[in-house]
């Protein structure tokens, strides 16, 4: 621990005004102020702490504007994080905590265990880290698990006669990844600085998701029928699936189509059809 | 030393934050879309395919076989809520409603939905862009029903 103080003696830690600073700097509200960017200028020239700072969140904010990749799904998010992580976290202390976390060992175990012995903080961060990990781990474990049971559900429910079919599951599930990580990385003291900063852009994605899914539906047109897929399924996933019927009379057939993308047809014949609809 | 990292630990939380957020957001829709058209194929002496069928032209294959007249009598785009429920009226006093309950999760997302017909109710899961095609008998017609989920 002593030689990290060593390492990093000529950098002064960064006060809560000069993170306000910086962080205003980053996101180009202090365009402007001249006064207020000479200040930061002069102590991103002398402080290293400063300049990572600007250059994560400047990478953050890029992330923000799609420039860069934003994972969707908890799955594309793990291998993410990896790469977040190798990118962002070239301090030895930090890879040290990240490594353990991924149950490697790099360095001196003695310096990680003197490190984690001494900071209530450093092992707050630790347990975080192991949380936020397994949280991703479950939502990706519990995306696959239930598309499963969805499919296999379906076609058994399509084939079962109404009398015999189980009530319908509750609709969807309440709590998601987002509420379950930020239940855990919340009410971290040591990560005040941290949480705020992520707090104050989840608000900003959040606000951009928001605007796209206005956009979304704000634009239907009735016209000629456009039947494309837009994202390309599966070979395994069909797009369209009968999770139950009932029917009070006559007959009801389901052609999914021989080709891929066609449409599946839903013959209903009435009992006083005669010979039939098809 | 512990300032440090927790600054860069802030920076990386603040990343994350971006994805838990996309992630969170992604798959919490609270409305779909569907585009709704009602067809009635008819035999005739002389083939034809009403000019807004155009792009529809494959998924009338099916019934090319037996009815050579395709007339688009109504379309419609229907933008539901969760438990909300719209539809059109079909020829002979009947109706085509759809209830949309909710929406599934996992490697594909599906938009779950309820179909009200006279004599039949069902329950579908569509994918974006998932089409299906409600056929009933009406006089010497067929009335197709398409819907698909935008």
């Amino acid at each position: 621990m002593s030689d990290h103080k060593e390492l990093h003696a000529t950098d002064a830690p960064l006060d809560d005004e000069q993170l306000m600073s910086l962080m205003a700097f980053a996101d180009g509200e202090l365009a402007e102020d001249e006064s207020a960017s000479a200040d930061v200028r002069a102590l991103l020239e002398r402080s290293a702490d400063a300049r990572v700072l600007v250059n994560d969140l400047q990478l953050a904010r890029r992330a923000l504007h799609e420039e860069v990749f934003i994972p969707t799904s908890a799955e594309e998010a793990l291998p993410e994080l990896d790469v977040l992580k190798e990118r962002v976290l070239a301090d030895v202390a930090a890879m040290q905590l990240m490594a353990h976390a991924d149950g490697e060992a790099i360095g001196e175990a003695a310096e990680l265990d003197g490190l984690l012995a001494e900071s209530s903080e450093a092992s707050a961060l630790l347990h975080d880290l192991n949380l936020s990990k397994q949280a991703l781990r479950a939502e990706v474990q519990s995306d696959q698990t239930e598309a499963d049971v969805s499919m296999v559900r379906g076609r058994i429910m399509s084939k079962l006669p109404a009398q015999t079919r189980p009530p319908v599951a509750a609709e969807d599930r309440s709590e998601g990844l987002g509420e379950r990580l930020r239940a855990l990385l919340f009410g971290r003291p040591g990560l005040a600085f941290g949480l705020a900063a992520a707090a104050v852009l989840m608000v900003l994605a959040l606000g951009q998701m928001k605007d796209r899914a206005i956009d979304d539906v704000a634009s239907p047109e009735i016209g000629p029928v456009a039947e494309k897929i837009d994202t390309p399924l599966p070979d395994d996933e069909p797009a369209v699936i009968i999770e139950e019927m009932e029917i009070d009379s006559g007959t009801v057939l389901v052609d999914n189509g021989a080709e891929p993308g066609a449409a599946t047809i839903i013959w209903h014949y009435s009992d006083d059809d005669g010979e039939g609809a098809g | 030393m512990m300032k440090r990292v927790l600054a860069r630990m802030g920076a990386t939380m603040l990343v994350m934050g971006v994805a838990i957020s996309s992630h969170a957001q992604a798959p919490a829709p609270t409305s779909a879309t569907f585009s709704i058209q009602v067809i009635a194929a008819s035999k005739g002496a002389q083939p034809k395919l009403d000019p807004r069928l155009e792009s529809m032209k494959k998924h009338l294959k099916p019934f090319k076989g037996q009815y050579n007249r395709f007339e688009l009598l109504t379309a419609k785009v229907l933008n539901l809520k969760v438990k909300a429920k719209g539809g059109v009226d079909l020829p002979g006093k009947r109706r085509f409603d759809l209830t949309l309950l909710g929406f599934t999760k996992g490697k594909v997302q599906r938009v779950r939905y309820q179909v009200e017909m006279p004599r039949t109710r069902m329950k579908r899961a569509v994918a974006k862009g998932g089409q299906t095609l409600d056929v009933i008998r009406s006089a010497q017609k067929l009335i197709i029903v398409s819907t698909v989920v935008r």
